[in-house]
Parts: C-alpha cells; sequence; structure tokens
C-alpha cells in the first residue's frame, strides 16, 4: 500500500474472493419480506453497479432495461431468498464474476452451506473436484471425519446428503455451453463441496465408490473446523488454515506452503512460514481451493518472494488505475533484517483457485518470478466491493477491471499453468499429487542448475 | 497541504480554519488565487493562531460502508512536520506512516515496512507540513483561480492548485464564508492514477483554529466518511516520533 490512501485502502479492502455456489439445502420457513424493503433491496443493487460497473457500455447490456424487467418481480417477492433469485438474475446479466448475494446472517449463509441448525460451523474434512464427469475425493484430512470412515482419494462420490451423483450431471447438463468448462467444474464440485460442509455434530450420508469399484456407504458426523473463524468487514465468518510442510527430495528442502483464503487473520502465520522456510532450496505455494479475499493481500505477500518494486496488476475503475505495487518485504515480524526469498517459487492452481489467488499466481508468473503448475485457474479476478443491503444482505459486486503484468487478462481465461499437472483418479488412488510432483521435481532441476 | 485522498489529506485540509468575518465575495469578478487563499486562512483563524500551535493531536473515526469497515485513528504532529497516523483496522491491525523530520515511512501487517522516497516523500512532506493550511504557495508549484462553481450545496470559487509533481486539486473555496467546501484531487504516483472528490462539512472551533469534523470522500466507486472525535494542541513527547524498530533495522 503506497500510504494510508483512501483509494489505496479500498484496493486493499477490495474482496477478490468468490463464493461458491450454494446446495439447494432445505432451510427453515423464511420470515416474509415487506413488499417496500424488497423493493428498496433491489433498487440498492442496481443502483450500486450503476454507478460502480467499470465499463459504462456494461459490455452491451442493457443495464436500465434489465432493471426494468425485473423490478415487478422484486416487488412480488415475499421472502428473502426469492428476492435473492430475482437480484441473482439481474446480476447474472452482466456475466462477469463477483456479482452476487451474500445472505446477510451467518446462520443462514451455514444453512445455506447445508446446515439446517445453528451451531459452530463443521466439515466432513475432504475436498473434491469435478473431474472427467466424476466428482472425485482430491484429499482428505488427517483425523476428519471422512479419514475416520476409511474415505480415500481418488474415491467417486456419487451422493453427499440431498447432492447426488445424478443431480450434479443434470446441473453440468445445464451449465454447459453457457460458461466455460472450469466454470462447470467449479460449480459442480462447488455444490458438492457444500454439502459437505454444516454445523459440527450434523450428520451427512455419503455414498462412494472406492478404488476397486464397490459402492461405499457412510454416515459422516461433521467434525469442528481446524482452521480460525475470522471476519472481515460485511463478510460472513469463514475458516482461515494455513498449513505448511517440509518435502525433501534428491537432497533437496523444499518447502510448501498452502492456505485456504486470503484474511488478514492469515497474515502472521503466513509471514512465519516463509521466515521458517528462507534456508529451503524452492517453495511451492498451493493455491489450490484458494478461492481469493483481500486484494491488497497479494501484492503484500509477494514482497517476501520479489526483491525489486514491481506491480502485480492494475485494478482499473471508471476513472482510475490502481496499481497492486509490490513492497519487497526486508523486514521480518521480529523486526530483524531479512532478504526476499530468492529459490524457486512453484505455485500450485487449479479450477477452484480463484480471484486474489490468480493474481498472485498469474501476477509472478508474467513477472517471472514463479513457475505454475496443475490446472488451469477459475478465471474470476475482478476486485469487489461488498454493501449491505437494505434487507441485511450483502451485495457483492465487482468494481473494476483486473489487468496483469504485460497487459494479460486472468478474468475468463484463468491462470494457464506453464506446466500443465491436472489431477487424475488413477494418480489419487496411487497416493500420487501430479501438480506437488512436478513443482519438487522442477524446483529439485533449478537447484542442480545452479 | 497534500493532494492525495488520504484520511491524511482530509486532516491536513480539516485542521485549518478560521471563521473570520470574511468579506462577502464579488460577484462579478473573479479574485485571484492568493486572495482567495488569504480569505481561507482568514477564516478558519487567521496566520496568527496557525503559527500559535506546537501540536496537534486528532482522534478520528472512519467508516467504508461498501467494505463494512469501521476504522479508528490518531494523527499526531509537532513542529515543523513530525507527524505519526496510526490507523486501527479492525481484523488487520495497526496501519500507521510517519515521518521524524529526516525520514518517512509506512508500516502495516499487509505490506510491511517501508521507506518512502521520490514522489511519495513529497507527497508525505506536504501532508506533514503543520502549517499546510497557511503555506500554499510553498506547497504548490502553480495556483490560479479558474471559476466559480458550486459544491456540496454552496457556491465557491474554483482555484486550481498543481504541485511539482504535476498532481492537480481543484480547491473550492466558500463565497459566503471563505471556508474550504471540497475539493477534486487528480493523482499520479507509483500506485496508480486516481481522482476522488473530498467535502467538508460542520467547521468547529479546536485550539483557535476552525476544522470540518466531518469529510466525505469518494473515488473510484467507494465512499468514505471520516468524523473528528476531539482535537487537542497539548505538547506530545518527541519519543513518539522516533522511528519504529522495522523502519530502523530497514535502514541497517
Amino acid at each position: 500500500m503506497k500510504s494510508i490512501g483512501f483509494l489505496a485502502l479500498g484496493a486493499a479492502l477490495s474482496a477478490c474472493a468468490t463464493a461458491a455456489p450454494p446446495a439447494d439445502a432445505p432451510s427453515p420457513t423464511p420470515e416474509r419480506l415487506d413488499p417496500a424493503v424488497a423493493l428498496a433491496t433491489f433498487d440498492s443493487a442496481w443502483s450500486s453497479v450503476n454507478r460502480t460497473f467499470w465499463d459504462t457500455t456494461f459490455y452491451g447490456v442493457n443495464w436500465p432495461a434489465v432493471r426494468d424487467s425485473l423490478r415487478p418481480r422484486a416487488q412480488q417477492a415475499t421472502t428473502n431468498p426469492e428476492l435473492r433469485r430475482v437480484i441473482t438474475a439481474m446480476l447474472n446479466e452482466l456475466g462477469q464474476s463477483h456479482f452476487n448475494v451474500i445472505p446477510g446472517e451467518a446462520g443462514e449463509s451455514l444453512r445455506a452451506a447445508g446446515s439446517t441448525r445453528e451451531g459452530d460451523p463443521g466439515d466432513a474434512g475432504m475436498q473434491v473436484r469435478y473431474v472427467d464427469g466424476r466428482v472425485l475425493v482430491t484429499r482428505v484430512v488427517p483425523g476428519g471425519a471422512a479419514d475416520a470412515a476409511g474415505i480415500r482419494p481418488g474415491w467417486v462420490v456419487e451422493a453427499a446428503g440431498a447432492m447426488t451423483a445424478a443431480r450434479v450431471a443434470d446441473a453440468v447438463q445445464k451449465l454447459t455451453g453457457t460458461v466455460n468448462a472450469r466454470r462447470v467444474a467449479y460449480m459442480a464440485a462447488g455444490g458438492v463441496g457444500a454439502a459437505l460442509r454444516g454445523t459440527a455434530g450434523d450428520t451427512v450420508q455419503v455414498k462412494l465408490t472406492d478404488g476397486e469399484g464397490r459402492t461405499v456407504e457412510r454416515a459422516l458426523v461433521l467434525r469442528q473446523l481446524r482452521g480460525q473463524m475470522a471476519r472481515f468487514g460485511n463478510l460472513p465468518p469463514m475458516e482461515v488454515r494455513v498449513e505448511q510442510d517440509t518435502l525433501h527430495a534428491s537432497g533437496r528442502t523444499i518447502g510448501v506452503i498452502g492456505f485456504n483464503i486470503w484474511l488478514p487473520a492469515a497474515i502472521p502465520a503466513l509471514d512465519r512460514a516463509v521466515d521458517e522456510l528462507r534456508g529451503a532450496d524452492g517453495i511451492v505455494i498451493d493455491l489450490r481451493g484458494n478461492p481469493g479475499g483481500l486484494g491488497g493481500m497479494a501484492p503484500g505477500w509477494a514482497g517476501h518472494f520479489v526483491d525489486r518494486r514491481d506491480t502485480l496488476g492494475t485494478m482499473i475503475t471508471r476513472r482510475d488505475r490502481v496499481e497492486f505495487v509490490i513492497n519487497p518485504r526486508r523486514v521480518n515480524a521480529a523486526g530483524q533484517r531479512v532478504q526476499p526469498f530468492a529459490g524457486p517459487v512453484a505455485i500450485l492452481t487449479d479450477e477452484m483457485t480463484a480471484s486474489t489467488s490468480e493474481i498472485f499466481a498469474g501476477g509472478l508468473q508474467a513477472l517471472g518470478r514463479a513457475r505454475v503448475f496443475g490446472a488451469t485457474s477459475s478465471g474470476q479476478a475482478l476486485p469487489s466491493l461488498m454493501p449491505r443491503l437494505p434487507n441485511g444482505d450483502v451485495l457483492l459486486h465487482a468494481v473494476a477491471d483486473m489487468i496483469g503484468p504485460g497487459g494479460v487478462r486472468w478474468e475468463g481465461p484463468g491462470v494457464v499453468p506453464d506446466a500443465p499437472a491436472p489431477v487424475t483418479r488413477e494418480a489419487l488412488l496411487a497416493g500420487r499429487d501430479p501438480a506437488l510432483d512436478a513443482a519438487v521435481a522442477w524446483i529439485v532441476e533449478q537447484n542442480s542448475r545452479r | 497541504m497534500s493532494f492525495r485522498t488520504s484520511p491524511l489529506r482530509a486532516l491536513a485540509l480539516a485542521g485549518a480554519a478560521l471563521t473570520v468575518a470574511a468579506a462577502p465575495a464579488q460577484a462579478q469578478t473573479l479574485p485571484t488565487a492568493e486572495q482567495v487563499v488569504a480569505r481561507y486562512v482568514a477564516a478558519i483563524g487567521g496566520e496568527q493562531a496557525i503559527t500559535a500551535q506546537q501540536f496537534r493531536r486528532v482522534q478520528i473515526e472512519m467508516s467504508m460502508p461498501a467494505a463494512g469497515v469501521t476504522m479508528t485513528g490518531e494523527m499526531l504532529q509537532a513542529r515543523p512536520n513530525k507527524a505519526l497516523m496510526n490507523i486501527e483496522f479492525p481484523g488487520i491491525g495497526s496501519m500507521r506512516q510517519g515521518y521524524d523530520g529526516q525520514v518517512a515511512w509506512s508500516l502495516n501487517p499487509v505490506q510491511g515496512a517501508k521507506i518512502l522516497g521520490g514522489k511519495e516523500l513529497a507527497d508525505v512532506l506536504r501532508q506533514f507540513d503543520f502549517e499546510a493550511n497557511l503555506r500554499f504557495s510553498h506547497l504548490f508549484r502553480s495556483m490560479e483561480t479558474v471559476g466559480r462553481g458550486e459544491m456540496n450545496g454552496e457556491k465557491c470559487v474554483n482555484v486550481r492548485m498543481v504541485t511539482e509533481g504535476g498532481d492537480e486539486v481543484l480547491n473550492c473555496f466558500a463565497d459566503d464564508d471563505g471556508l474550504l467546501v471540497g475539493a477534486v484531487v487528480k493523482t499520479s504516483t507509483e500506485a496508480g492514477q486516481t481522482e476522488s472528490t473530498i467535502t467538508f462539512h460542520d467547521y468547529r472551533e479546536f485550539g483557535g483554529l476552525k476544522m470540518p469534523t466531518r469529510t466525505s470522500m469518494s473515488a473510484g466507486g467507494q465512499q468514505m466518511e471520516m468524523v473528528v472525535k476531539s482535537m487537542s494542541t497539548d505538547p506530545i513527547d518527541a519519543s513518539v516520533f522516533e522511528l519504529p524498530a522495522e523502519i530502523k533495522a530497514l535502514r541497517q
């Protein structure tokens, strides 16, 4: 951040995060909505976008006409869920990422993610991805519910709660042709992933196909999230988790840093991880599944790996251009003089890598400072704001375009890996991680050339 | 006086205001920039009141509704240009910027520690000048009256001021009392090119000087409101302005 300037502050605050699509989970009967509030909420959402959308032609969308056609439906909405569907339909007309309505209350957000009751948030302790027409378990968290139930990476998810493979296939079919394949994969995995989260203590029935082709059914009791719950601004509480590991390959020591979201609560652990891995022969930054977060954190953390003043990208609003300036980090958190990490840096991405994560990965890639491994990222990389609407919901709306070094644009195309290493069922069943394996091999090779 | 849309700028601008029974503006002819500025200085309290102050401690509250964030902050200043600004950002922590008379710096958890140079340094020196509201002619390369206008519902005289670095400020001085109503600021730095609109409200007297207690800023589709909670001119210990350990380490 250049100084504590307003716009720079605004840039730092820009929530470059995407929201996973909610599952169609049961929810309590919603309260009736006052028609005046419904209309005010719709108008507020429309006006916010009208005032801030960076392209004054709205990329050819007749924005006033969109309002005129949907406003009567908003007026007739009698519940918040109904109103959200109308506003979402309006926002979808723009065809851009980062236009979402986030339910106002944390409990409501949680219920939208699959739970029907209040309590500490929990999950099944497994990650999933949509690969070759199937939802695969790509990671099982040691000690989590899935681990305890014997579920292993590479297994195929046939059902998670009400989210069955047939429903996923149906949704995929409807989406195909309207959005690109990565967005389809993002939505499919996001929907199943949401069904695997809820309130700690909830039970989620899952049905899977194991490595031998056998059907396995389990009742997973969701366990409390392992990370720290953190709030930022109008966003609902979210889990923040930073993981750090050290691998050894061909006599080299390789640090691995993975984290699930760019929120300030992660900063101390992220800074500490770089400090502790400063002597490593290379660092792998695992951004797979990381949907973004606070935009200003990307250039801030990039300063640990870049020893010159540079920019990760430019945020272009209607009137302004704000650079994501990298400040080389030459002092650590303890106040000691250090140098930014100078060894090889590999970044792992997949179709669930979005927003701030794409700015970070794509920016360092374009600057020639990092090599990207894995799958092409989500392609949702727009800085956004999150004002509260009259009904208490939060409107996530992009306010700027984002252009990377050399003019590269990640919105849509995503960050394309230098070394594609997509995940496969065979690799997962064999206990391999193609992207991480390729990144480690590259770091070893880089060191042998030194 | 600074020209960027920072809270610092708003504070600097706000930190000067004396209501003097200013002469009514001439309806037909435009006053010179020097005349407008002289009237403003008189309006906020006069040169003597400005030069009488040795210290300033201003406590503020800022909010950015579009982000759902409310911050508290404090700006400390001592003659001639020592300054420390600290904003406590919920969820992030302390965001600081300062100048000890020799080194300008910034320090925050997101970007880390940084010593400011070049245009950034020049900007900060203007922001931190204790007499920023008095020394327009020293702080701007040029200033000229460019017409009349209206801002925030008040008729005003527009004075265009340009810094050595080429940044432009269109200051709007009220016809009726000479106070600063608002400004449109265009800047270009390594952090980008920005245009912002600032309006000042609710002038009140603190330590013999009038300053706006509410400032609204708009830029990039975002709004920010800043409210002065208190201001004092009591002495401030010099140690407050010493460089933080992180900045000292950077200088090694």
